[in-house]
């Protein structure tokens, strides 16, 4: 290992690291635009040279490797001018429009300039300006705000396996583009937004909603898919206004897909439920939670009373977190008393024509298809699985339902079968076919307004933070169902959803290593059984 | 769009040359060049299928080097070397002249689709700047009379 001094201190790192990556290690931030540390490094922009002594030129830190004895300045009189001709010179074109630049507050070239204090520009030819360029309907491109870092072109072509940016033109008239205005299509386009220095490429979903330092961020998982891929939430005045990628080297490294990243519009739904509904002479109206979990226990109950336990099947939810199902299943098991219960359908997609690198995207698109099972989301011995139960509802066999999180009645013969139950409850964010002919409706929150774990299809267990106030009078699942259970004789009082997890690391094998400082860290891989 | 059979078969034999198919980009677009005329959108995209190669990358080759035409050019391309050496010998005002002469801007071809007028990059004849390439063959040590004279001979 190549021993070298970075700026005075010592220190020791395996042969081929290059110096940025060395300097790093010891605290110290090399200014960089073109390097990213999950693409191949290209030494285009020269913001970060440094001093290597001995050597007459400045070296370009993020793509030279460490040599034994090296002594190296970054901040050395030398290294300073130059970074701030570097800077100059990048910004030689660049408009001077922070004002109006979504960038702003999270903008490579800003905060550098910023720490170089350069004030003036030397600059009085005119800028050069470019005719626009149209991206597609994802990203916004300011061709006048690109300083060329090729940060861009590299990710389409190494990351998302379509090569469909180029660089066209030669020297100073050189840009970014696509071929023949084509769209960009790759699925993991949204990246770009994150990994371009600058304003040159924006969210058109984010664009102009918010300056970015308004925002508060909290950790959570992506439910779009079964890939889990750890996210921020970020929001203002309780409105998720954008997604954004969370580190995590085990499962998504600090990507997303697109449709984990503008897919977060139904949280804010103006259709989302507000409040309980109740069916009164065949028509649904708002009512308040007690009167709807009145109603709702005393429906259940009866069935329960009139025709056995039986005669009670229970739709739980790839949608919800471990702790609401584990709830629920608990509630079925323990209080009602039966084994009839299965998870909702999850929709499959795979597109297997896509010509790009599709390496997050999992074909089922639920969080938590296997946590659901394994907190028990499946039918006891001697019970019945959903299509099960449906032809049993449609014989007359099967009474009541209670479904969370799904929406049967899009499947052939469930609607009859709904239609013929004496009782039906439905929890949802939505008044979905399914909760319109439900007898009994109660508003759901959605993932980004509860805790709680999700399991994603490799069987990891990642911690779920509360972003926002659940919409109108919208409660996490495990609570309405636990308000349920207390109402039809059982016994659950469970603070919050962390106390759920303990129980669940307590009863389920499986999960016997989870905590919630673990989940909230990297996750957890479960035991297999 | 489809190379001739005759250059089909230069376009194999280029393959041969080079030990990665990317690497026969050049020669490709120059044949490409040849055969079509210059290269637009739909020859590069023809070039991208037949190489294998992204689109927009065969496009930011063919972008990059002066040498391929993006635009269609006249029978007679005049491509004048604006570098140092020329530059110090007065090839702006000859550029000037031309500009009088053919009646059309640089980077502009004649209505009759004889001349295209380009400035481009060194040359190479910098000891017998200024100095300009037509086509094929160059010409130096250039002066009014010398570029009447030349033209001349070009129908
Ligand atoms: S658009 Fe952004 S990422 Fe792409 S080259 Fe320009 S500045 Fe770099
Ligand atoms: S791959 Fe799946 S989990 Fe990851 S961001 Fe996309 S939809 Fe969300
Ligand atoms: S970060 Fe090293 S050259 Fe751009
Ligand atoms: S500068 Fe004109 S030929 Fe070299």
């Amino acid at each position: 290992m190549p021993k070298l001094v970075i700026d005075g201190r010592e220190i020791s790192v395996p042969e081929g690291t290059t110096i940025l990556r060395a300097a790093e290690r010891l605290g110290i931030e090399i200014p960089h635009l073109c390097y990213h540390p999950k693409l191949p490094p290209v030494g285009l922009c020269r913001l970060c040279l440094v001093e290597v002594e001995k050597n007459p030129k400045l070296q370009a830190s993020c793509s030279t490797p460490v040599a034994e004895g090296m002594v190296i300045h970054t901040e050395s009189e030398r290294v300073l001018k130059a970074r701030r001709g570097v800077l100059e010179f990048l910004m030689l074109n660049h408009p001077p429009d922070c004002t109006i630049c979504d960038k702003a507050g999270e903008c490579k070239p800003q905060e550098y300039v910023f720490q170089c204090g350069i004030a003036e520009s030397r600059f009085i030819e005119t800028k050069r300006v470019n005719p626009p360029q149209d991206f597609g309907d994802k990203l916004v491109f300011r061709v006048d705000r690109c300083i060329l870092c090729q940060r861009c072109v590299q990710f389409c072509r190494e990351i998302a396996g379509m090569e469909e940016l180029g660089v066209f033109n030669r020297g100073g008239r050189s840009v970014i583009g696509t071929f023949r205005g084509k769209p960009v299509e790759n699925k993991y386009s949204g990246n770009m937004i994150d990994i371009c220095p600058t304003g040159a490429i924006t969210s058109r979903d984010f664009r102009f909603k918010s300056r970015v330092w308004n925002l508060t961020m909290v950790p959570s998982i992506c439910p779009r898919c079964s890939n889990g891929c750890n996210i921020f939430i970020e929001f203002k005045d309780n409105k998720i206004l954008r997604i954004r990628p969370r580190d995590n080297e085990q499962v998504n490294q600090c990507w997303i897909c697109d449709e984990g990243r503008f897919g977060h519009h139904f949280v804010n739904s103006l259709d989302r439920l507000t409040t309980p509904l109740i069916k009164n002479g065949g028509k649904l109206s708002p009512t308040s939670w007690e009167e709807a979990l009145g109603r709702a226990a005393e429906g259940l109950g009866r069935v329960i009373a009139n025709y056995g336990a039986e005669s009670l099947g229970g739709i739980g939810s790839a949608w919800c977190t471990n702790e609401d199902d584990y709830v629920f299943q608990k509630f079925l098991r323990e209080v009602v008393r039966t084994g009839n219960i299965d998870l909702g359908k999850i929709r499959e997609e795979k597109d297997e024509s896509y010509p790009g690198n599709d390496f997050l995207i999992q074909p089922e698109k639920a969080p938590n298809r296997r946590g659901a099972e394994e907190m028990g989301i499946s039918p006891g011995e001697d019970c019945r699985d959903r299509e099960g139960m449906f032809k049993e509802a449609a014989g007359g066999k099967i009474k009541a339902f209670l479904i969370i999180g799904s929406n049967p009645a899009k499947e052939t013969g469930a609607r009859e079968a709904l239609a013929k139950v004496e009782f039906l409850v439905v929890q949802d964010l939505f008044l979905t076919d399914t909760a319109k002919q439900a007898d009994v409706v109660l508003p759901a929150a959605s993932y980004a307004e509860k805790e709680g774990s999700f399991t994603n299809f490799r069987g990891r267990v990642q911690w779920l933070n509360r972003a926002l106030r659940p919409r109108g009078e919208a409660r996490p699942d495990w609570k309405i169902i636990c308000e349920l259970a207390n109402r039809m004789g059982g016994d659950f009082s469970y603070p919050g959803a962390q106390e759920i997890l303990k129980e669940i690391a307590e009863k389920i094998p499986a999960y016997r290593e989870v905590s919630l400082e673990k989940l909230r860290a990297d996750g957890i891989l479960i035991s297999t059984k | 769009m489809e190379f001739s059979k005759e250059t089909r078969k230069k376009f194999e034999q280029v393959l041969q040359r080079y030990p990665r198919k990317e690497a026969a980009l050049l020669p490709t677009l120059y044949l490409a060049q040849e055969e079509f005329g210059y290269l637009s959108a739909e020859v590069v995209q023809y070039v991208a299928e037949l190489m294998e190669i992204p689109a927009p990358r065969v496009y930011g080759v063919a972008t990059f080097y002066t040498m391929f035409n993006k635009e269609p050019v006249g029978r007679y391309h005049i491509q004048v070397c604006s570098n140092v050496s020329c530059a110090l010998r007065g090839v702006e005002q000859l550029v000037e002249y031309l500009k009088e002469k053919l009646k059309i801007n640089v980077g502009e071809t004649t209505p009759d689709k004889k001349f295209t007028l380009s400035t481009v990059e060194c040359l190479g004849f910098c000891d017998n700047s200024p100095a300009m390439q037509i086509n094929d063959d160059y010409y130096s040590d250039l002066t009014r009379d010398k570029i009447d004279e030349i033209l001349e001979k070009l129908k």
